[in-house]
């Protein structure tokens, strides 16, 4: 995992989270589905978890395949999850 | 005991095809876990067998939007989920005279709670709606394929009338999907069964729902998302799944539906073409059978409805099942398909070819109704 720390996306529903994870993989994207963290607010349970630097590849499969996105978040080094602009 | 001809394909296919049965072994030998409901690995693969059977479905199907499709226990449930979601107080609906009870059933109903008025479509000589005259209603109901007559609708020319109108089409395909290929442009909702022509196993479904049309849950509880809320998630397809879905079942129908787009629906079709024109040139030369229409082989479904002149099709069925032919009689849970045959309350005898039936199948309930027909 890279030194920022971890990063994750957060789409709308499980479906779409699947749709987002087949759509990464396609893409060449690794990705690992997670549970997301609680303090995280959104609908769906799961997250995926990607590379640093596939951050930039990652936005344009999500704008492509119209996926249903919610946010990419941060975990810092003290442990918080923070939005990724 | 040696295993009966099966001819009843049109009440739920069989035999299954091998990786349909080690689909769902699969799934009961290896996925623990309810799919969208935890984060562990077989939580997950629960979540990729229902993501990855949807996404089957609707290539098969030509369907836009998969996760508008809502996973039943069979094509009942998902015509009561679009017929109680969808049709508001005092609503006007059209429906084609070969209804099955799973569409006349929920419309009674409905007339008695919501005050909904059910009517006959204008219709073809066979009972279907003639898309050239569709009535002033809020819904036209019809059957994608009669499971009695075998009668089939003219979905494309109805989905064309429809595409711009306020009226919603709501197409029961239970006896179509994965049999006979068809548009879906222009249908608002689509009843499939999953444990007819697409070979997945009973206790599976779906309903289908073009986007735009919203309609209201018929059931409600857990999801595995938005567990904090004491209101259902708004998103497609939670909001229609509450409960623990049949995980194994839809395992079994995803590899079905695989099977199907191996051999495709189009050489599937032919095929049973060619049993179904063995079977009605046998029954059609014989004066002691009353065949019912329709005749053309392209205007039916992959069954074939007769009677034995003076005989109860009951017996009639007993008598096949004795000589080891599994078909079925009676009125096929389709009263109002039998009226518009002239064969209620009596009913008729059914023989339906499946994806898996050969022409030996045929020639042994040829053997079997040679026999029936001489010792009478
Ligand atoms: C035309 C038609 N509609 C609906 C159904 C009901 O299907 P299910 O038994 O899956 O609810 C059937 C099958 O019995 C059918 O043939």
């Amino acid at each position: 995992m890279s030194i920022k720390g971890e990063l994750i996306a957060v789409f709308e529903s499980t479906h779409e989270t699947m749709r987002a994870e087949r759509a990464f993989k396609e893409r060449r994207i690794k990705v690992r589905a997670i549970m997301k963290p609680r303090v995280i607010s959104s609908s769906c349970q799961m997250a995926l978890s990607l590379p640093d630097e596939k951050h930039a590849s990652a936005v344009a499969v999500i704008s492509d395949e119209a996926l249903r996105f919610v946010g990419f978040f941060r975990k810092s080094k003290d442990g918080q999850w923070t939005p990724e602009l | 005991m040696k295993r009966p001809v099966y001819l009843d394909n049109a009440a739920t296919s069989f035999p299954k095809p091998r990786a349909v049965i080690k689909a769902i072994q699969n799934a009961l030998e290896n996925i623990g876990g309810s799919p969208g409901r935890g984060g562990h690995k077989m939580a997950l693969t629960a979540s990729r067998t229902l993501f990855s059977a949807r996404m089957a479905i609707a290539e098969l199907l030509g369907l836009k939007n998969p996760e508008r499709i809502v996973f039943t226990k069979n094509a009942t449930e998902g015509m009561n989920i679009a017929l109680k979601g969808l049709l508001r107080e005092m609503d006007n609906v059209a429906i084609s005279h070969l209804e099955h009870n799973s569409v006349i059933r929920p419309l009674k109903s409905l007339e008695e709670s919501r005050g909904i008025g059910a009517l006959h479509a204008p219709a073809d000589r066979y009972g279907l709606p003639d898309p050239a005259r569709i009535p002033d209603v809020s819904a036209l109901v019809t059957t994608g394929a009669s499971n009695v007559t075998g009668a089939v609708a003219d979905i494309r020319s109805l989905g064309k009338r429809f595409g711009n109108k306020k009226t919603l089409l709501i197409v029961d395909a239970a006896q179509t999907a994965g049999s006979i290929p068809f548009d879906t442009a222009g249908v608002d909702a689509l009843i499939c069964a999953g444990h007819k022509g697409l070979l997945g196993p009973q206790g599976t479904g779906f309903v289908w729902f073009a986007e735009g049309v919203d309609p209201i849950p018929l059931i409600e509880g857990g999801t595995g998302s938005e567990s904090a809320s004491d209101h259902l998630p708004s998103y497609w397809p939670d909001r229609f799944e509450a409960g623990t879905p049949n995980t194994p079942g839809i395992a079994g129908l995803k590899a079905g539906v695989e099977y199907i787009a191996r051999r495709g629906i189009e050489a599937i079709r032919e095929k049973e073409k060619v049993l179904c024109a063995m079977i009605i040139e046998r029954l059609a030369n014989d004066s002691s059978i009353i065949l019912y229409p329709p005749f053309d082989l392209s205007a039916r479904a992959s069954l074939v409805t007769f009677n034995i002149k003076g005989e109860d099709p009951s017996e009639v069925a007993e008598k096949f099942s004795r000589q080891g032919i599994a078909l079925r009689a009676g009125l096929h849970c389709a009263p109002s398909a039998h009226r518009f045959l002239g064969t209620f309350p009596e009913g008729a005898v059914r023989v339906s070819p499946g994806p898996t039936t050969t022409k030996t199948d045929i020639k042994s309930f040829f053997t079997a109704l040679d026999s029936i027909l001489k010792n009478r």
